[in-house]
Order: C-alpha cells, then sequence, then structure tokens
C-alpha cells in the first residue's frame, strides 16, 4: 500500500508537469491562433502567404521534433551559450504548434459564416468591428466549439511528448517504474488522463448545450 | 488600424525568419571551431562550478527512493568523484535517445548512467576509464529456465533486446540463439515486459538491470536469470564531451581517488555491485 | 426635386458589363418595382444603392444630396460609405436575420449601436440626451414596427424557430428600424414556398398605405403591378422600359418586355 501511495504521489507529480504545460499552451495558443488566423486571412498577399507558409510548416512536421528543435537546436549552434529552460523550449513548442492547428480551425469557422450575415450588419450601418464582435464571432464560437474539444483533448494527451526533452511528466515517470520493475505504473497513468478528459468532455457538451438555444 | 497590424505581424515573422537563418548560419561556423577550442571545456565547467550529471533513472545506478530523493549506486558515486574534482553535482534526467545531443548542447555535461563503452561512442564522445562490468544475460520465466539451459532448447523460441544494445548484438551474433526468433524493442523494461506477458521467451539485457528489475515483490520476480549462460562482457564508463582532454584527466584522477580510499568499494558493496567493480585501488 | 436620382451607373465585373448607363428617378411616397430575367442586373443596381457594390461610373443622388460620384472613386471614407448606406434600407432574398439573437433584439440591435456612437459623439439621438432615453425610444418603435408586421407575439422567439415568411417579415421590420429614406427590397418572395409569399407581399403593400418609399425588385409580377407606381423592365443590364404598371406590364412596347411577360402570362399569372 505504501508502494501504491508512493508510485501516486510521483505519477501526481508528473501530471502536474502535464496540467501546466496544457494550461499554458491553451490560454497561449487560442489567442495567438486566432491573430494568426487573421493573418492567413489577410487581402495582403505577403503576410498571408507568410503565415500560411509558417502553418504549413508546423503542421507539416511531428510536434516531437520542434521540441527538439527548440531545445536543442539555440544551444547547439550558439556553442552552449543560449538555451531555454527546457519548460520553456516545451511551452514554445506547445503553444505554436496548437496556435497553427487552432488559427485554422478559426479560418475555417470564419470563412463558414454566409456573406448575408456581413452584409446585413453592412446594410444596417455597422462597422466592420461591430459586425464583428456583435454577429460573427458568436456564431463562429457555435461552430468551432467541437472542432476546438478535439484538439484540446489531443493536447492533454500530447503533453507527454515533452518527455523527449526530458521533462518529468507523468508518462516518463511511470517508464521509471517499469525501470525497476514495476509494470503497473504505466497503466495506472491511464486513470489521470480519462479522468482529466472526461471533466474536459462534460465540459464541452456543457458549452454545446449552451450554445445550442439556437440553430444556423 | 488593420494595415498597422498587418506590417507588425510581417515585421515580427520577418524577424523571427532572419534569427532563424542567422542561428544556422552561425552554426555552420561554430560547429567546425567546436573541435578546437574544447581544451576550454573544464575552465567552462569550472567557471560554473556545476557539473550537470545526465541521468536516466532505473535501479539499482540511479532511481528515486521512497521519500523520492535521488539515490542509487551512480548517484553516490558521481557524488563522491565530483566532490574531488571541486565541482557541484546536478543531476539532470535525460532521454536516453538524445544523450549525445545532449552533451554537444551543453545541457548536460557527462552521461553517467551505466553507460557501456564501445568504439561508436568512443568517436563521438570522449569516455573515461572503464570503473564497472557488465554482461549480458537471458531472463526468462522461472519455469523456463531449464529448458532454455541449452542451445537447442531455444529451437523456435522467440528472443527480443533493445535495439542497438549489447544485448540486441548477442542475440542477433552468438551461435547459442541461431535456431531462435529475434525481434527488438526500444528499451530493457518492454523486454522485460514481452518476456513477462508471453509475447517473447526470452529477453537479453544487462546484468545489472536485473538486480534492480527483477527483486522481491517487483512484477517481474517470476522472471529468473538463466545462471549458466552469460555473454560479451563489457564495461562502464563515463561519457563527456569529444576532446575534452583536460575534464576527462580530472575526471578519472578523482575516480581513482575515490577507488583508492576505498569509498567505490563501500558504496557498490550498499548496491551489490562490488564483484564488479574493475577499478583497481592503488595502495 | 426627386427624393432619389440615379445618373448613368456603370458598373463591371472583370470584363463583364452588368449595369450600362443606368438612369431612373424616384418621387417620395413612390414605389418602384424593378422587373427582368435572371442576370439583367436587377439585384446589382439594388447593391449598388446600398453600397455593397461600388459602381465604376454614376451618380446617386437622394434629397439634393450627393451620395455618390463615380469621379471620386476611392476617396470615400469608411464613415462616409456607412452613413451613406442609412438612407437606404435591404431586406434580402435569404433574410439574413441574426441567428443568435431574438427577433426583438434583431430589430434594435443596430439602432442602439448607433444610439451609443451618437450620443458619443454629438451628445443626442432623436432628441434625447441619455442612453437610457434612447433605448426606450428603441424599444418602443421596434414594437410598433413588430406590431406593424403581425409579429408582437413573437418577439421573444429566435429566428429558426419562424417561418419563412415570418423571419423575412421580422427582416423588414429590422430594415425599418433605422428609419431609411428608401426601403428595398431584394426578391423578397423567391426564397419563400408559395404559400408564404402572400403575407411577405402584404405587408410590403401596408407600407405603401404609410407613404414609405420603395424599390422592389420582383418575380411577382402581379404584385409589382398591383403595387408599384412605376415599373423598370430590365434587360442586360439596360432599362429596356419603363412606365407605369399599365403602360409596361399591361401593354409593353418593347419585344423583350413582351417575350419576358408572355412566360409568366403562361401560368395565368
Amino acid at each position: 500500500m505504501n508502494q501504491f501511495a508512493n508510485v501516486t504521489q510521483q505519477l501526481l507529480k508528473g501530471f502536474g508537469e502535464n496540467s501546466f504545460i496544457f494550461i499554458i499552451t491553451l490560454l497561449a495558443a487560442l489567442p495567438l491562433g486566432f491573430i494568426v488566423s487573421f493573418g492567413s486571412r489577410s487581402p495582403f498577399a505577403p503576410l498571408k502567404l507568410l503565415t500560411k507558409g509558417l502553418v504549413w510548416i508546423i503542421r507539416g512536421t511531428p510536434l516531437m521534433l520542434q521540441l527538439f528543435v527548440v531545445f536543442y537546436v539555440p544551444p547547439l549552434l550558439s556553442g552552449g551559450a543560449f538555451n531555454f529552460s527546457r519548460i520553456n523550449a516545451a511551452l514554445i513548442a506547445f503553444i505554436i504548434n496548437y496556435a497553427a492547428y487552432f488559427s485554422e480551425i478559426f479560418r475555417g469557422g470564419i470563412e463558414a459564416i454566409p456573406k448575408g450575415q456581413y452584409e446585413a450588419g453592412q446594410v444596417l450601418g455597422l462597422k466592420r468591428s461591430q459586425i464583428f464582435f456583435k454577429i460573427i464571432l458568436l456564431q463562429v464560437i457555435k461552430r468551432i466549439t467541437a472542432p476546438i474539444g478535439n484538439e484540446i483533448i489531443t493536447l492533454v494527451k500530447d503533453t507527454s511528448l515533452a518527455s523527449v526533452i526530458a521533462i518529468p511528466e507523468i508518462l516518463m515517470n511511470a517508464k521509471d517504474f517499469s525501470m525497476q520493475g514495476l509494470i503497473w505504473p504505466l497503466f495506472y497513468s491511464a486513470i489521470f488522463f480519462l479522468l482529466f478528459c472526461g471533466i474536459l468532455t462534460l465540459l464541452f457538451s456543457y458549452v454545446e448545450k449552451r450554445l445550442n438555444y439556437y440553430k444556423g | 488600424m488593420k494595415k498597422i497590424i498587418s506590417f507588425l505581424l510581417v515585421t515580427a515573422m520577418l524577424a523571427t525568419a532572419m534569427l532563424a537563418t542567422a542561428l544556422i548560419g552561425c552554426g555552420g561556423s561554430k560547429g567546425s571551431d567546436n573541435s578546437d577550442n574544447n581544451s576550454s571545456d573544464w575552465s567552462y565547467i569550472e567557471n560554473k562550478g556545476d557539473f550537470v550529471i545526465g541521468v536516466t533513472y532505473f535501479n539499482p545506478m540511479n532511481y528515486l527512493d521512497d521519500n523520492g530523493e535521488l539515490t542509487g549506486f551512480e548517484t553516490e558515486f558521481a557524488k563522491a568523484v565530483c566532490e574531488e574534482m571541486g565541482v557541484t553535482p546536478k543531476f539532470q534526467k535525460i532521454d536516453w535517445d538524445s544523450k549525445e545531443v545532449e552533451l554537444n548542447a551543453k545541457t548536460i555535461d557527462c552521461i553517467w548512467n551505466g553507460l557501456t563503452i564501445n568504439d561508436e561512442r568512443k568517436a563521438n564522445m570522449d569516455i573515461s576509464n572503464a570503473y564497472m562490468e557488465n554482461k549480458q544475460v537471458m531472463v526468462t520465466k522461472a519455469e523456463n529456465v531449464e529448458k532454455y539451459s541449452t542451445a537447442e532448447g531455444l529451437k523456435g523460441a522467440t528472443v527480443v533486446a533493445e535495439k542497438k544494445s549489447a544485448g540486441e548484438e548477442v542475440a542477433q551474433t552468438d551461435e547459442y540463439f541461431s535456431s531462435a526468433e529475434y525481434i527488438s524493442v526500444d528499451s530493457q523494461a518492454k523486454a522485460l515486459l514481452e518476456v513477462k506477458s508471453g509475447t517473447a521467451d526470452i529477453a537479453v539485457i544487462d546484468y545489472v538491470m536485473t538486480i534492480g528489475t527483477l527483486s522481491e515483490g517487483s512484477d517481474y520476480s517470476n522472471l529468473s536469470v538463466i545462471d549458466s549462460q552469460s555473454f560479451a562482457p563489457e564495461q562502464y564508463g563515463v561519457a563527456i564531451r569529444k576532446n575534452s582532454t583536460e575534464t576527462l584527466k580530472k575526471l578519472n584522477d578523482a575516480m581513482q581517488k575515490v577507488a583508492d580510499d576505498g569509498t567505490l568499494n563501500e558504496i557498490a558493496d550498499k548496491y551489490n555491485l562490488k564483484d564488479l567493480i574493475i577499478i583497481e585501488a592503488e595502495n | 426635386m426627386s427624393m432619389l436620382n440615379v445618373e448613368n451607373i456603370q458598373k463591371s465585373f472583370g470584363k463583364n458589363e452588368i449595369l450600362k448607363n443606368i438612369s431612373f428617378s424616384l418621387e417620395k411616397g413612390e414605389v418602384l418595382g424593378i422587373i427582368g430575367s435572371s442576370g439583367s442586373g436587377k439585384t446589382t443596381l439594388l447593391r449598388c444603392l446600398n453600397f455593397l457594390e461600388t459602381p465604376q461610373k454614376g451618380k446617386i443622388i437622394v434629397n439634393g444630396n450627393e451620395l455618390f460620384d463615380g469621379e471620386k472613386q476611392g476617396k470615400y471614407s469608411e464613415a462616409q460609405i456607412r452613413k451613406n448606406r442609412l438612407h437606404f434600407g435591404l431586406v434580402f432574398q435569404q433574410f439574413n436575420l441574426f441567428p443568435q439573437y431574438k427577433v426583438f433584439d434583431n430589430i434594435t440591435l443596430a439602432p442602439l449601436l448607433a444610439a451609443k456612437e451618437q450620443l458619443k459623439d454629438n451628445g443626442s439621438y432623436m432628441g434625447v440626451s441619455t442612453y437610457k432615453e434612447a433605448v426606450q425610444i428603441i424599444n418602443d418603435y421596434a414594437e410598433l414596427l413588430l406590431k406593424r408586421v403581425g409579429l408582437s407575439d413573437k418577439k421573444d422567439s429566435y429566428p429558426c424557430n419562424l417561418s419563412g415568411g415570418q423571419q423575412q417579415r421580422v427582416a423588414i421590420a429590422r430594415a425599418l428600424s433605422l428609419n431609411p429614406d428608401i426601403l428595398c427590397f431584394d426578391e423578397p418572395t423567391s426564397a419563400l414556398d408559395p404559400e408564404l409569399t402572400g403575407e411577405v407581399l402584404n405587408v410590403i403593400k401596408g407600407l405603401k398605405s404609410s407613404d414609405s418609399t420603395m424599390i422592389v425588385v420582383t418575380h411577382e409580377i402581379g404584385f409589382a403591378h398591383d403595387v408599384a407606381d412605376k415599373i423598370i423592365f430590365m434587360n442586360d443590364g439596360v432599362i429596356a422600359e419603363q412606365g407605369t404598371p399599365q403602360e409596361v406590364i399591361d401593354n409593353p412596347q418593347n419585344p423583350r418586355t413582351q417575350a419576358f411577360l408572355s412566360r409568366f402570362k403562361q401560368f395565368g399569372d
């Protein structure tokens, strides 16, 4: 039983890292993705091209590789003079990666709103910003809750990738136990993810229900 | 307003791109002179005062005790050696697959974790004098020990080992395994898991690894080492950056001293590894 | 001085010239019906009047004020265009109600935003000086508009719970909420099931009796005949024929008008 308590404590400690990465990534990547989605819809061609190119690179390469690049490339190139801390490197990679995915979801959501909604606002004398915030935004949010929810659930599990730059997250800690001859902590760690994702799933279905007061 | 935002965004992105290019650019030149400015590796370490030791956790080398404190044979040995060298040991958990990158990126200063000395590693890193011996052993379910104690018994059996490990080398080249099937996995713990779950019959792993993992009360306690056979004796050393001559000398001297005053034997005894120590005490 | 003067409007999309030199005028309280086959430029003309499209040439003058001159292309600020738009109201073919707002809020959204802005800029809105009073005026007017389109009992419904005809009536009330000088309809019954067109047409007829100035683009020839004071038949981006309903619909002179109308007559319109 003492062993169980010890394992639980170590896994919880690891899961603290996962949760930390999850929360910071979410808080930063959602607004960043929102800004980037405007870049990829910009009428100014160089900005649009640049944004689309960056999104392509980020979405076209594995997150694991991006973690490597952010953490190891600066010290390798500077001869050890400059490097991010492990956790900062992880946060940078996760935020950029998820902002790219979020931006595409936002872009799709915004583009799915019928032109008529903008025009109806225009003929009523509304400003561009009023049209966006008073008319378009909530409709976009309703359309993207499901895909964003999906992405957020994926993020919970992706946080485990941080172990490739030796962030002592839950799976890494669980693997350490297997090096000490204990297999079950590895499977036990699944409980933590399941609980966390379960809570998120409930939260999303609540939001979806709240937004279900209208259709279209 | 919108134009200003667009402009700022473009500027920021271009700046990032240029920074990246610049880094890659100067990296090219840095990479080449890396080899000749390494006389300064020791002064680099001495300057910061910390000796960052890259480890992974495995029993009995480096692992967390019940209080969550890092302990183990290598941990204590490294602490003793660092004291001799006059630097503060800092243990940094790493991903074993990235150990060489970590070393070159200077995010760690050495790898001290039951690292087997071989030619490939010697070509990429400087490695200390060998301090400990290790061998590859076969692990199987207790009831099969007898069956697999002879080469004939292996007919049709599945052998598993960690990819690129000494165990793999043995399993693929040693005559003893010629009639068995071989598969590779990504860690020694997984090799044991394969045997435990019955998806493989025999794991070829480090003897040292079996000390911690097969102990009483572990999930692998129904697995046994086949004592009658062992393979490919090898030696453990501490790896540091290539061409760090001065650091290497300091390290070897300090290790010798720790052996000479009996500290090493004392630590090894504590973890049941005394038989494997190969530094001769000179006194 | 006419209420609306449209002079020599020309509009192309790329090489495709949609409106060729369109001119007409409209008096206060008059209803103009615009008919013509699809692609003749009717909708584009209406969109130009509402500044959803910018013509390359021509002038738009309302009550003697020049709102647009093709010569001064590109010199109109967004604020200027927004102000110009308020002279016109537009009812869309697809209603374009805001789905997340209740019927009542669909109608009051724009006036409330306008009140806020005007109170900030000039300190007064429709003769009152506080937001609270402005809200009162706007709410009262919205109630009145809902009554006029016969939907007072639906004020707390969401658009998705209304029939197409009801949605279009809300859209009409919404277009009236800012008291435009001229109310434009872009085929207001085309997206409706036949049995629902009547209620919408009746509302438009009701507006005529209250002396609103309107431009109605429609395929409902019978309705245009009843409600319009003046009919324009458009063909290929030009006004092929114009005059009273009796002249254009009952007694067309232009062979194209005749051909167009004969298609409707066949169905006993």
